[in-house]
């Protein structure tokens, strides 16, 4: 028989329910802020590269020895079966090219992306933030090229033209006010 | 008088020793002119007769099924004996009255998600007027109450979750603007690395909220990043001492680090989590992908189960769990079919498992559960912005034979995912790579 997920977890209270327990009007912030996704913001201006490798990545030093000696500070760091993934400021691409090129690498870039970087306190007490985003993007229609994660946030790899859909998509999906969209792209 | 919250830890208030210590200290402070305010945990750990574990272990002998509610109310005994015990013991110890409290009467108002509930609001008039009439006030810990309103009763007891008694004592530093939170316990401050696993490590005089809360996070088990966060949003110094050492100073948690070779290589210390779990997904159809990861993320959050390291190729989906909950995690994921319904095109039906009850039509994911795993993580304030890290991360791993299986960062960490056996080696190699062993004290300011 086909399993059903579970309920989901019990105990949490929504944007509403948690300002009227505080006693508070709608968007105003109790003593400790309510649970789940806070802000979002972009980073554009980086290139995602590919670098294959016959099977799971070694001799990571290898690759970013060289690159830190060329002052060229990489990002978003991923281990894949066949491949090392990871970003870097789209100004520091072509140095960042030629030092690997140089050592025999051959990258495979995708160039104008974004991070897309979904603030969540607490994030990993409330099972669900992941799911969520993936899935806003997804109905957006934005790839997603790459994640990373922390305990207080989400960073979705993504091409820069996607952006505003991105960000639109996930204000919407976490009920964050309207001004929140407006003007998200921020440089770090 | 400025108010001094001390919150005693469970290991600071377990034997007439510890207990005597910190009420000592709590007098010493209101000698010295402050306004002390006495924040305590449970007495001791588990088989303790008191320690909050061993409160919950009767009902568990009865039976699974406890009401949040009532086992709330069962958990906060613990603070509240501890509470009376040290409201005694500091009025016999310095002749300065007291008061003990319980977190609902010093004012601490939560909402009602029982057993994690957060605090809503403080009332700290109870406290303040103790406080003006010259007593020491000694709070319970980890609780506090709904409002009267709810539950229909004169407030319902709740407890704060891990870590609670950090919390109260930060929430009330904050609702009383305290001088500083002091958190006591065993250790002698924040150290650079779990002192179990490398013998150097050294107590760091200096920390930032942002660091701590990552180090907490990453596993480090240190002050709550809870207690933390309340800290400095509200810009309360916090710090941490060992009741019974002499060494005062502690580790201080401030919101700007210190201007010292502290800094130099932007790493401040090393973390390493418990044992987690790898897991990976490969779906044969990529176009299918994104909704059959949705799909899983949705179907481990309805488990109550969190992932992290999540990394996605157009055929994979990985991530990590805790191992403590690896069984609930394949327990949603494994033996499930998963309708996927692309627009325009027909329905496509996917089994995850063993080939064994898959219907005939239905395409197989493949669910890779692989050997135990540890987290380890250099933390430092704003590191994923210093070159070099991941270089020299790489290095100290690779370089004792120590294979990388995953890699994630935040703002102020970088974090590898590395075999559970190596885990106390590839802490010593990275405590050693980023020379955190070498800080000469006398140049770390405060």
């Amino acid at each position: 028989m086909e399993k059903r997920p579970a309920a989901p977890s019990e105990g949490w209270l929504g944007p509403d329910e948690y300002w009227a327990a505080a006693g508070l009007r709608r968007g105003e912030m109790g003593f400790e802020p309510p649970r789940g996704v806070t802000r979002i913001e972009a980073r554009p201006g980086l290139d995602h590269f590919v670098l294959p490798t016959p099977g799971p990545p070694k001799d990571l030093a290898r690759v970013f020895r060289p690159l830190t000696d060329a002052g060229v500070s990489v990002d978003l760091v991923k281990l894949h079966e066949n491949g090392l993934h990871f970003a870097l400021s789209s100004s520091e691409a072509p140095r960042a090219q030629q030092v690997l090129a140089g050592l025999g690498y051959q990258l495979q870039p995708t160039p104008n992306c974004a991070i897309i970087t979904v603030y969540a306190p607490d994030m990993r007490s409330i099972p669900g933030i992941m799911g969520r985003i993936v899935s806003a993007l997804q109905h957006a229609g934005v790839a997603i090229l790459e994640t990373d994660d922390s305990y207080n946030c989400v960073f979705c790899l993504i091409e820069c033209d996607q952006t505003r859909a991105a960000c639109a998509a996930l204000a919407s999906e976490f009920g964050l006010e309207a001004e929140a969209t407006e003007g998200p792209i921020v440089e770090w | 008088m400025k108010p001094l919250i001390m919150k005693f830890g469970g290991t600071s208030v377990q034997a007439p020793e510890q207990r005597r210590r910190a009420a000592e200290r709590a007098v010493q402070a209101k000698a010295d002119g402050f306004a002390p305010v006495v924040v305590v945990s449970a007495m001791g750990r588990k088989g303790e007769p008191y320690a909050t574990d061993t409160l919950v272990g009767l009902l568990d002998q009865i039976g699974p099924r406890v009401q949040p509610r009532e086992k709330d109310l069962l958990m906060a005994c613990g603070e509240i004996i501890s509470t009376v015990i040290m409201a005694h013991l500091i009025q016999t110890v310095g002749a300065y009255p007291t008061v003990a409290l319980t977190g609902g009467q010093a004012g601490l108002l939560t909402d009602r998600a029982f057993g994690k509930a957060r605090i809503l609001a403080i009332d700290p008039a109870r406290v303040e007027r103790a406080l003006t009439e010259g007593k020491i006030p000694v709070v319970a810990g980890f609780q506090g109450t709904t409002r009267s309103a709810d539950e229909r009763e004169h407030g319902a007891v709740t407890t704060l979750g891990r870590g609670g008694s950090d919390t109260t004592a930060s929430a009330l530093g904050a609702a009383l603007h305290a001088a500083e939170v002091q958190i006591f316990s065993d250790v002698p401050g924040i150290m650079t690395a779990d002192p179990s696993i490398v013998p150097q490590a050294r107590t760091l005089r200096a920390i930032t909220y942002q660091e701590i809360c990552e180090m907490a996070h990453l596993g480090a088990r240190v002050l709550h990043p809870r207690s933390a966060e309340i800290a400095m949003d509200y810009g309360i110094p916090l710090r941490v001492l060992d009741t019974m050492g002499t060494d005062d100073r502690g580790t201080l948690i401030v919101r700007e680090p210190p201007r010292s070779r502290e800094r130099e290589h932007g790493v401040t210390a090393v973390a390493n989590s418990e044992v987690v779990a790898p897991l990976s997904l490969t779906v044969g159809q990529a176009a299918d992908k994104p909704y059959i990861e949705r799909e899983t993320l949705i179907r481990l959050a309805h488990a109550g189960v969190s992932v992290y390291f999540v990394s996605a190729t157009p055929q994979t989906l990985s991530f990590v769990v805790d191992k403590e909950v690896l069984e609930t995690a394949r327990d949603a994921l494994q033996d499930v079919h998963i309708h996927v319904q692309r627009p325009g095109r027909a329905t496509a039906e996917y089994f995850v498992g063993p080939e064994g009850s898959r219907r005939p039509d239905a395409k197989l994911i493949s669910l890779w559960i692989g050997s135990d795993c540890v987290v380890v993580s250099v933390i430092g304030r704003g590191l994923r912005h210093v070159p070099g890290v991941m270089a020299r991360m790489a290095e100290a791993l690779e370089g004792a034979g120590i294979e990388i299986l995953q890699v994630a960062g935040s703002s102020n960490a970088l974090s590898c995912l590395v075999p559970a056996e190596r885990r106390d080696e590839a802490v010593i190699r990275l405590h050693d790579k980023f020379h955190l062993h070498l800080v000469d004290e006398d140049q770390v300011a405060v």
